[in-house]
């Protein structure tokens, strides 16, 4: 059975169909390894026939056999191990080709070779079995290529992914996602910051858990209608609510996704708490600059570009006369008229220039109804973020009063309210140009100073409305004495000036001489009396040679001076060569000598006595104070020399002031307290006008504690007379605290006697030119018992001055006088420093 | 019977002709593919079951087994294992090709069975030089299994309770894999026994 079927089998092999048969390539070696078997399969792929390759080796039928393929055949033959060479490693082992074309361009097929041993005829052969695997590898190569494309799509995908995450996890707005019934599935890092929930915490719940009432039903209802699942577009401003329970606005959008069949929802809510409270602040901004604007009473007015106006504020509808509607989305040159200086309004000039404009002269506004209205205004450009002009606002006001109210102040600023006449500064103004007009054209002008003589008469007598009402006429007087082109000027009290116009001093001269005359004979009544003024004039020529003002100044008032001195009531021209006006010269260095030694007290104290006579003996010792200013060599100067100057340039309220110090330092120095002695100390005119004097007398009195009795201020006559009301008032403030008055050179003044009554003095002073005669002239004898009687009616003491001799002391003691002072009494000494005592005289 | 017990000459003759064997698979291993491989006997020892196991770390999924079956005068079984994904990653190296499917395809298990083919007749090639008798091998074929149930076959096939275990290393530029080559029957010793 078994021979029978290995001798079919032999039959079979002999006859090769079998192989054949096989969808694949046969090789058959034999123990040799020699090609015994070369199939069909074989013949078609390798496109050689059996003739060719059958007895043949195999490595000579193809050339370029692998290693490999030649190791397996030799482990099957030898040992009897099966090999298996893959397509992968190989691919294309053999050259079989499936076309003849695909020879032609060696497509080789992909192909797996199994070498197995094989026993025949007692040898070892073996068999490999080709198996064509293009397909196979095709299959595979497409299959790998998809997974790479699948693989790339997919790693893009979860780069997009990852970019999305980070996109999503980075917002500033918080991103949620909902699944299809409205539960959150996604939560990301920024809605958790923003929330203050984790996702763990949200996930699975409703949206409505980040908003409050009413907010969380409606975004639950929201997406509850939705569950057919249509596009939803929402979009609307919220409250949230944080997990700490703080509640935030928030702008809240919805939006859906859709997955294929599947929705989601995806809400992005953005925090606007600061916008909110930004537009909350602007708002607040706005309704403070509305109520602002609303409130003020200066005109607002905003217009575009173009001049077309857009805001008005109340003030700015009534200042116009006009209604909103009007001039809203008007021109507003078109609308407004405003007469100016200016070629364009200053909206216009500020567009376009793109500065601030400020009309500073008086523009006027032309209401609707015709009425003119004096306006300031200003312009500014309006800009926006990026600094492009959009428009302008305009700010005016009504100044009408207040350009009346300049006008008048810058009219009062150059005119003498009481005269109308032009006042001292417009006047140096108008001279300081005269002089340089003259300069330059040579043209000549003269400049007259005038000051009234007797005036305070009048002032004093009837009062300052009396006065005021004399200088009014007087300066019509003098209106009417001169030409349109002249200058009239009041300088200050009495003095008044005049510029005659291209002038010369011949003309000049006489029409000073009309003027003084016009006033000679002027009679200014007043409660029923009568007085004559006089004026003294001084006259300066100003030509091209003229100084500066300052200098025409000194020189026309030192002419008027001169005239004065020379006996008043007339006119003095100024010449460099002027005598007077040297003499004026001189008193104003003396001005600074003055000054100087007030600074570095360079004065002196003396003491004359002044000693009670027989019927007064008893009574203190009288010490006059006399000052003596010293050089800067320590030379002495009387006072004759300084006073005048002094009195002239107002320093003896200064003087009189150091002397009260001074005195009263060293009567707390050295003066016995104890004493009743009395000390006389000279007030000049000045002085009794001097408030502060009045007030450091007090202080000083109180200072030192010098009992007040002690002290009598000598005022004389013409001072008391001059400055009457001031010298009241002095004299009463001071004798209230007990200080003694006498009223010195008494009988040398024109004033009345009944002046005497107003004045609280203690003691009347005889003018020593009636004292230092009366020995041998019975007038000048009779003049001092005539003031003695005075004095004793209204019970004052006298007191007799130049006693020089015996026979005046005698003739004095006749008449009664009770006190006497004189070179024949004591001459003046200085005050002792070294502790010694005053001068004691007895009669 | 394999575990006779083995006296240290013919151990040493065994390692030296595994080494041999390795070497010549290397040669032949790197001439095939794009990669220069370097296959060395780590070790060479007889195991038992619980032996293999505690090696092969049965905390790992699944091995890739090539097998080939020894006929004739001896019967037995040779292996050469490799975890799977030492397995992918080595045979896509020598392939130079992207490791992108989690899954050897049907061409790159063949490639796989036919490295594991080349060490297995270079070992065998070298055993069989001393075995006088006949044997035939069939051709290869390649599994996965889970370790105990693929020792468990492999031990109970032949009622063997010790193998001839050789772990291998194969090593290319950039990687070293872990390889073990399982012999429950061997000529020598059948020829000895």
């Amino acid at each position: 059975m078994m021979e029978e079927t290995l001798r079919q089998l032999d039959i079979v092999l002999k006859d090769g169909s079998v192989f054949d048969a096989i969808n694949s390539g046969l090789i058959v070696l034999n123990h040799n390894g020699e090609i015994a078997v070369w199939n069909k399969w074989m013949v078609q792929h390798s496109h050689k026939s059996n003739e060719e390759v059958l007895g043949h080796k195999l490595h000579h039928v193809f050339s370029g056999i692998s290693k490999r393929l030649l190791q397996a055949t030799q482990d099957a033959l030898s040992r009897n191990l099966s090999s298996i060479i893959s397509a992968k490693l190989h691919r294309t082992e053999l050259p079989l080709f499936r076309t003849q074309q695909d020879a032609n361009l060696n497509n080789r097929i992909h192909q797996s070779i199994t070498v197995t041993p094989l026993k025949f005829q007692h040898k070892h052969w073996c068999m490999l079995q080709v198996r064509d695997l293009t397909q196979g590898s095709m299959h595979e190569m497409s299959l790998k290529q998809t997974t790479l494309e699948l693989e790339t799509m997919a790693s893009r995908a979860r780069e997009q992914e990852s970019q999305l995450q980070t996109i999503l996890n980075n917002t500033l707005d918080a991103i949620v996602i909902l699944n299809r019934l409205g539960r959150i599935s996604g939560f990301y890092q920024s809605a958790q910051h923003m929330f203050g929930y984790s996702e763990y915490e949200v996930l699975g719940k409703p949206l409505s858990i980040l908003f409050p009432a009413p907010f969380n039903r409606r975004f639950d209802l929201l997406i509850a209608h939705n569950s057919d699942a249509q596009s939803l577009n929402f979009m609307e401003q919220a409250k949230s609510l944080k997990s700490c329970g703080d509640i935030f606005y928030s702008d809240v959008a919805i939006n859906t996704i859709f997955e294929g069949e599947d929705i989601q929802y995806i809400v992005t809510i953005k925090d606007i708490t600061e916008r909110q409270l930004a537009q909350e602040a602007l708002y607040h901004e706005k309704e403070q600059a509305q109520v602002t604007l609303s409130s003020i009473a200066d005109g607002v007015i905003t217009t575009d570009i173009i001049g077309q106006i857009n805001f008005l504020n109340p003030a700015a509808l009534k200042l116009t006369g006009y209604q909103h509607n009007e001039l809203i989305d008007q021109r507003l040159d078109r609308v407004i008229t405003i007469q100016s200086d200016r070629s364009q309004l200053p909206v216009f000039e500020c567009i376009s220039s793109g500065k601030q404009v400020d009309s500073i002269s008086g523009d006027i506004l032309i209401d609707k109804n015709g009425q003119q209205i004096v306006i300031h205004q200003v312009a500014s450009p309006i800009h926006n973020q990026v600094g492009d002009i959009i428009g302008a606002v305009m700010i005016f006001r009504d100044v009408s009063k207040s350009h009346r109210l300049a006008s008048r102040l810058s009219w009062q600023a150059s005119h003498d309210e009481l005269t109308q006449l032009v006042n001292r500064r417009e006047f140096e103004r108008q001279l300081d140009q005269i002089i340089i007009q003259s300069r330059s054209d040579g043209s000549e002008h003269c400049l007259c100073f005038m000051d009234l003589d007797k005036f305070k008469v009048v002032n004093d007598t009837c009062g300052h409305v009396a006065g005021d009402e004399l200088l009014r006429q007087l300066a019509d007087i003098f209106r009417m004495q001169i030409r349109g082109a002249d200058t009239l000027a009041r300088l200050g009290g009495d003095e008044f000036a005049i510029i005659l116009n291209k002038c010369g001093l011949g003309p000049a001269v006489n029409v000073a001489e009309e003027i003084r005359a016009a006033i000679e004979d002027f009679r200014f009544g007043w409660g029923g009396q009568s007085f004559q003024i006089g004026v003294s004039i001084g006259l300066v020529l100003i030509d091209p040679n003229s100084p500066d003002l300052e200098q025409v100044f000194k020189a026309a008032d030192s002419a008027c001076y001169a005239a004065k001195e020379a006996g008043r009531n007339r006119v003095h021209i100024f010449s460099q060569d002027d005598k007077e006006i040297s003499q004026r010269q001189g008193e104003a260095q003396w001005m600074v000598r003055i000054q100087s030694a007030l600074d570095q007290d360079r004065f002196e104290l003396n003491y004359q006595p002044i000693v009670p006579l027989e019927q007064n003996k008893g009574e203190p010792v009288h010490y006059e104070i006399l000052l003596r200013m010293l050089s800067e060599e320590g030379e002495s100067i009387p006072p004759g020399a300084f006073i005048p100057s002094a009195e002239r340039y107002q320093l003896m309220s200064k003087i009189d002031a150091w002397v009260i110090e001074h005195l009263f330092k060293w009567m707390d120095e050295y003066w016995d307290f104890n004493s009743q002695d009395v000390f006389a100390i000279n007030l000049s005119g000045q002085s009794l006008a001097d408030d502060n004097l009045l007030y450091r007398v007090k202080q000083l009195l109180d200072h030192h504690a010098v009992p007040a009795d002690r002290i009598c201020f000598e005022i004389t006559e013409t001072s008391a007379i001059s400055n009457l009301s001031q010298a009241q008032i002095f004299i009463d403030e001071l004798k209230q605290i007990g200080c003694r008055f006498a009223l010195d050179d008494f009988g040398s003044g024109l004033s009345s006697f009944a002046y005497l009554k107003s004045l609280a003095v203690d003691y009347l002073k005889i003018d020593g030119a009636f004292v230092k005669d009366m020995a041998e002239d019975p007038i000048d004898r009779a003049m001092v018992e005539s003031i003695h009687n005075i004095g004793n009616v209204l019970e004052l003491k006298t007191i007799a001055e130049f006693v020089e001799d015996d026979l005046i002391l005698e003739a004095l003691k006749e008449v009664g006088v009770d006190y006497a002072q004189g070179y024949g009494i004591a001459r003046p000494q200085a005050l002792p420093t070294d502790g010694s005592n005053l001068l004691s005289v007895s009669d | 019977m394999l575990e006779q017990a083995i006296n240290s000459d013919q151990t040493e003759i065994y390692k030296q002709m595994t080494e041999l064997g390795l070497q010549e698979a290397a040669d032949m291993v790197s001439s095939l593919g794009q990669v220069n491989l370097v296959i060395k006997a780590v070790s060479v020892n007889y195991q038992d079951h619980q032996k293999v196991i505690n090696i092969l770390d049965d905390s790992v999924t699944e091995l890739v087994a090539i097998g080939q079956s020894l006929e004739g005068d001896i019967e037995g079984q040779a292996l050469f294992l490799m975890h799977e994904e030492a397995c992918r990653s080595m045979i896509r190296e020598l392939l130079n090709e992207r490791a992108l499917l989690r899954e050897l395809t049907e061409m790159e298990e063949e490639a796989l069975t036919e490295i594991g083919n080349i060490i297995l007749n270079s070992c065998l090639s070298n055993y069989l030089q001393l075995f006088k008798g006949k044997v035939v091998s069939q051709l290869p074929t390649i599994s996965k299994w889970h370790i105990k149930q693929l020792l468990s076959v492999f031990f109970e096939k032949n009622k063997r309770n010790v193998v001839m275990m050789v772990e291998i290393s194969l090593e290319s530029k950039y990687h070293q894999y872990s390889g073990y080559l399982l012999f429950n029957e061997l000529p020598w010793h059948h020829n000895h026994g």
